[in-house]
């Protein structure tokens, strides 16, 4: 099959038995790759109401039609499953090589199910496919275990590792690959560690077939030749995402002691030129990517080593948790990367925890002695080490700041900054309507990366609640998960401004299937379609109130900083649900009408 | 005596000729020459002097090169 490795490697870690099928054309045709495989797999495989930390949930590695070919930004790999953090589907992407490296291997999807008897790990050279014992490795920290297995089986190897917090079950452990890229979010790293799988080894050596061979490497080439005469490649370059960081302060959007004001009054210490003069060594890249946006620090304070930090772990560990000192957010970043925690999630459960203890709702009989406070970088690693091993108030804030919350209570529901259980990204959105609804309806819970908006606030007027910015973000919420199913970066087109006429095309010259634009939204559209069933399907009473904002985004304005005073009404936000049910065509509960499913192929679910 | 501003992408056609030269733009801020030229300073993500980021409040010297970086697929239009 053009442009795909060809199969699905399924492997049962409770009877050790591995076996590959053939990919089926019509999941190709229908999801088109990656995000698509792993929505649809998920959805037929893992039965209803199966507990996410148990051997029926499953775990999907899956790589894209773009993944390992000459296409620019195309190694973004996607994993998919039950999320422990939500109740419900979980979709996270990681740069890196490892979906190219999967396609060498000839495989677009590992599909993972059971739970090893002792901690293991998948070994995968090509044809050989072997479950390999890890108990060597189990308890040691992400990068650590990924240094060591590339030490044992050769640099070629691409390696996807848990750290501690991954083996103890952290709602929102996180996935590893390449020294400091992660598959974030939603706890994909609890559900691998409560399957005893400590890692994935990838080596493949094979090519990839591509339909019409001439057409794609011309068109290769355009997309690469305009990524490089793009005029904003080099300031991109040099700062990457961390480039933002003092934009998002002028505008008010930066994250600051648990979203209590989107400006941070340190902000200049952390920006992204700061950054730059005083920990980056090196740039760094995913596969086949024409503008590296990651930044390989060095950390002289602490001696050690990570990549980043990038923007969000600058706005969640660093405004979030008021640490001011770019070294002190890079090192709580490399502990991050060490044992195995989004940092987003963390940032947030480490703010709640601090401001839950500033307001008396937890006191030193909850935190072990431990005094709480906003920019103590020892506070911040003391609370992540006690998270990853769910031990004392760790063992609270390990399951979410939605469950914190319920555990403290006395009020704490309101200022728990999730949406559906999953903690908020890097923006605060109190004064950016499309950013808020963005969050709200975003199918894993409160994150940035289906739909990022908050230009659009600004252009068209940050007080507007009106349908349009509901139709924006539906747009946003088709192009951007898009690139996921695509196994591609979508920042060359958000940063460079690569046109997105230059997908279809190759797409089409890649797989050999007339493609248009329009034909690749349609699946976009199908697969968002089909993550809101699941959410219907496995969490119970689901509907309009799990859209809902966190309160204190419509109870209390913003303290400081350009946006001070404002906030948005309960009445606002129910409006833009209205506007967005109504647009996506979906009930006033939010569920896909038969018309919608029926319209996209989905009538049978 | 002046100042160079290069605006990029889809700021370009904000500012007539691709790129300007400005005569008395020195002891001003950034912010403040976006505003002369009408440009939403909040739809410009990085500021450049010198192949340096800088926030919008530094002010300019003479001589200096100022690149004005936009958002591109961020949803902006
Ligand atoms: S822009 Fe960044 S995330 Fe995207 S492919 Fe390049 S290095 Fe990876």
């Amino acid at each position: 099959m053009y442009g795909y490795g060809g199969s699905i490697l399924r492997v049962n870690l409770t009877s050790g038995e591995i076996r590959r099928e053939p990919l089926p054309q019509d999941l190709a045709r229908d999801y088109l790759g990656a995000r698509g495989f792993g929505a649809y797999l998920l959805y037929r495989e893992v039965p209803p109401g199966a507990d996410p930390l148990g051997p029926e949930n499953r775990l999907y590695i899956s790589a894209g039609p773009l993944s390992g070919l000459l296409v620019a930004g195309a190694g973004k790999c996607d994993i998919t499953t039950k999320s422990p953090l939500t109740g419900g589907y979980a979709g996270a992407s990681v740069g890196g090589l490892l979906s190219a490296e999967l396609k060498y291997a000839g495989t677009d999807v590992i599909a993972i199910e059971g739970k090893a008897p002792r901690p293991t790990y998948l070994y995968i050279d090509d044809d050989r496919v072997e479950l390999r014992d890890a108990t060597a490795y189990w308890g040691k920290g992400s990068l650590t275990t990924e240094k060591a297995l590339k030490e044992a089986l050769g640099e070629s190897f691409q390696i996807a590792t848990i750290g501690p917090a991954g083996e103890s079950g952290v709602a929102y452990a996180c996935i590893s690959h390449d020294f400091g890229r992660q598959a974030g979010r939603g706890g994909v790293g609890a559900v691998m560690g409560a399957k005893n799988l400590k890692a994935v080894a990838v080596r493949g050596t094979r090519s990839i077939p591509v339909a019409q061979l001439e057409r794609y490497r011309e068109l290769a080439r355009g997309m690469y030749a305009a990524c490089k005469a793009a005029p904003g490649l080099e300031a991109w370059q040099k700062y990457g995402t961390a480039g933002v960081t003092t934009w998002a302060n002028e505008i008010g959007a930066f994250p600051t002691r648990n979203f209590r004001s989107g400006f941070f009054e340190d902000h200049s210490s952390l920006s992204g030129e700061t950054m730059r003069a005083a920990i980056v060594v090196t740039d760094k890249a995913c596969f086949g990517c024409p503008s590296p946006c990651g930044k390989y620090s060095f950390v002289r304070k602490y001696g050690v080593h990570v990549e980043g930090p990038e923007y969000e772990t600058t706005a969640l560990i660093g405004g979030n948790c008021a640490l001011s000192d770019i070294e002190d957010v890079a090192y709580a970043n490399h502990v991050c990367d060490e044992l195995g925690l989004d940092t987003i999630s963390a940032g947030n459960a480490v703010a709640f925890a601090i401001e839950c203890y500033e307001r008396g709702i937890i006191s030193k009989a909850d935190t072990g002695g431990l005094e709480l406070r906003f920019g103590d970088v020892d506070v911040v690693c003391a609370l992540l080490r006690q998270i990853a091993a769910r031990e004392g108030l760790g063992a609270v804030l390990a399951l979410g700041v939605r469950h914190a919350a319920a555990t403290f209570g006395h009020g704490s529901e309101a200022f728990a900054m999730q949406v559906k259980g999953m903690e908020m990204s890097g923006y605060e959105s109190r004064h950016a309507p499309s950013m808020l609804l963005s969050y709200m309806t975003c199918d894993v819970g409160a994150h940035h990366n289906r739909s990022w908006a908050i230009t659009y606030d600004i252009a068209r007027g940050r007080d507007a609640v009106t349908p349009d910015k509901a139709a924006k973000v539906i747009e946003l919420q088709h192009i951007r998960p898009l690139f996921d199913c695509l196994g591609a970066c979508r920042l060359q087109w958000v940063e460079l401004g690569l046109d997105l006429g230059h997908y279809a095309p190759i797409v089409e010259a890649i797989t050999g299937v007339p493609r248009t634009w329009e034909d690749l939204l349609t699946i976009s559209e199908r697969v968002w379609n089909l993550t809101r069933l699941y959410w219907f399907r496995e969490v119970p009473g689901f509907g309009r109130a799990w859209d809902a904002p966190p309160p204190r985004t419509y109870l209390e304005p913003v303290e400081t900083g350009p946006t001070a005073g404002k906030r948005i009404s309960r009445e606002d936000a129910e409006r833009l649900l209205d506007m967005y049910y109504e647009q996506r065509g979906w009930d006033r509960d939010g569920r896909p009408t038969a018309a919608k499913l029926a319209e996209l192929g989905l009538a049978d679910l | 005596m002046s100042v160079t501003i290069v605006p990029v992408g889809l700021l370009q056609p904000l500012v007539p000729g691709g790129s300007t030269v400005l005569s008395d733009a020195a002891g001003k801020t950034v912010s403040e020459v976006l505003a002369e030229l009408q440009i939403d300073s909040d739809l410009v993500a990085m500021v450049l002097v010198n192949s340096r980021q800088v926030p919008k409040d530094t002010v300019l010297s003479d001589g200096d090169t100022v690149k004005l970086i936009p958002f591109v697929g961020g949803g902006r239009r």
